[in-house]
């Protein structure tokens, strides 16, 4: 799991709710690195994916779309739903100063950055 | 030299429309990863800084309330509150070090753009509908990139921006951008919001393309 994957909420919390973020909602990670143990992920209108073939659908109902959606959410609160295109070069690229030492995957239940370093100490509990 | 410098300063903070925040007892910026080994919070290393002060430290902003960091309100507390915060009412926060320096109003070469091919990629990937009913196929990304990028700039170094977000990964905000259609759309203008990130020094780098249609 790693920037530009696509990755499902699985807990409904206070503060994605708020935002219009709720359980089992698909969005992508936008930014490379891993802050507070969160990815920043972005939500999109489902249309933007019904009508992904059909520009004329977007010129009739335009306004109808929904903003998008970018918040913090705990790595603890998401699974990988798809694995897309980003190589650790790009994750490199998008990481602040090209920094390989910060944490940036998630790998097998643990955090790692591209150096192989793992952050937690038993799989799957991110804070251990 | 220094009471040159002190006039310039002082006519900088009279004209300038923009300022920098600046911690002078904090190193710790947006752009130097405060990471460690084995610690990796960012709220332990950069202590006794706070993150959020961090993620906006040597960031410019117009001088404006709405485009830049809210300061504290100490109005709401009460006398004998504000007599214990003597001495630590900080800019943001209690205790806050931050100033906000006068600056140079940013130009063309003292502005720096960041939009990153991957984002261009993610929104021909997800908003493909979208872009071709603007005339953009996937021939035409570096175009669109081009369009995008002019388009910022324009709106930024007036400072035609609002706060999207704050917090922990950074202050982000949200600029109108305005693509002309091509091809087949020629002629026709889209507005569309779009964000982005702002980083120490002048740099500023998109988040993501189209964010929202305009209200």
């Amino acid at each position: 799991m790693n920037i530009y994957d696509d990755v499902r909420v699985l807990n409904d919390k206070e503060e994605y709710k708020k935002e219009g973020v709720f359980k089992d909602m698909v969005g992508r990670i936008i930014l490379g690195e891993i802050r507070e143990n969160s990815f920043y992920v972005n939500f999109i209108d489902k249309n933007f994916e019904i009508h992904k073939n059909d520009p004329e659908w977007f010129e009739e109902h335009y306004d109808e779309l929904e903003d998008d959606i970018s918040i913090p959410i705990k790595i603890e609160d998401l699974e990988l739903v798809k694995k897309n295109w980003a190589t650790d070069k790009t994750i490199l690229n998008s990481l602040p100063q090209n920094n390989p030492a910060w944490w940036c995957k998630v790998e097998n239940g643990y955090i790692m950055n591209l150096l192989g370093d793992k952050k937690n100490k038993i799989p799957y509990d991110y804070n251990s | 030299m220094k009471m040159f410098e002190n006039i310039y300063n002082k006519l900088l903070a009279h004209f300038s429309e923009w300022i920098q925040v600046n911690d002078p007892k904090s190193h710790w910026t947006l752009d130097n990863a405060p990471i460690i080994k084995d610690v990796g919070v960012d709220a332990e290393v950069v202590k006794p800084h706070c993150v959020k002060c961090v993620v906006v430290n040597q960031c410019w902003f117009k001088n404006e309330k709405g485009k830049k960091p809210e300061r504290f309100d100490y109005t709401k507390y009460s006398d004998k509150i504000l007599e214990e915060l003597r001495g630590i009412d900080g800019l943001y926060h209690p205790h806050c070090h931050c100033e906000e320096k006068a600056i140079a109003n940013p130009t063309e070469k003292t502005l720096n753009i960041i939009v990153k091919d991957d984002k261009i990629k993610d929104f021909f990937d997800r908003k493909n509908g979208l872009a071709i009913s603007w005339g953009y196929t996937d021939a035409d990304k570096s175009i669109f990139k081009n369009e995008f990028i002019t388009s910022i700039k324009q709106k930024y170094l007036i400072g035609d921006y609002s706060i999207f977000k704050y917090d922990e990964f950074g202050f982000q905000i949200t600029i109108i951008a305005s693509v002309p259609g091509i091809n087949q759309k020629q002629g026709k203008i889209y507005k569309f919001q779009t964000g982005f990130m702002v980083y120490p020094n002048g740099k500023i780098q998109n988040t993501t393309i189209y964010g929202g249609k305009i209200k």
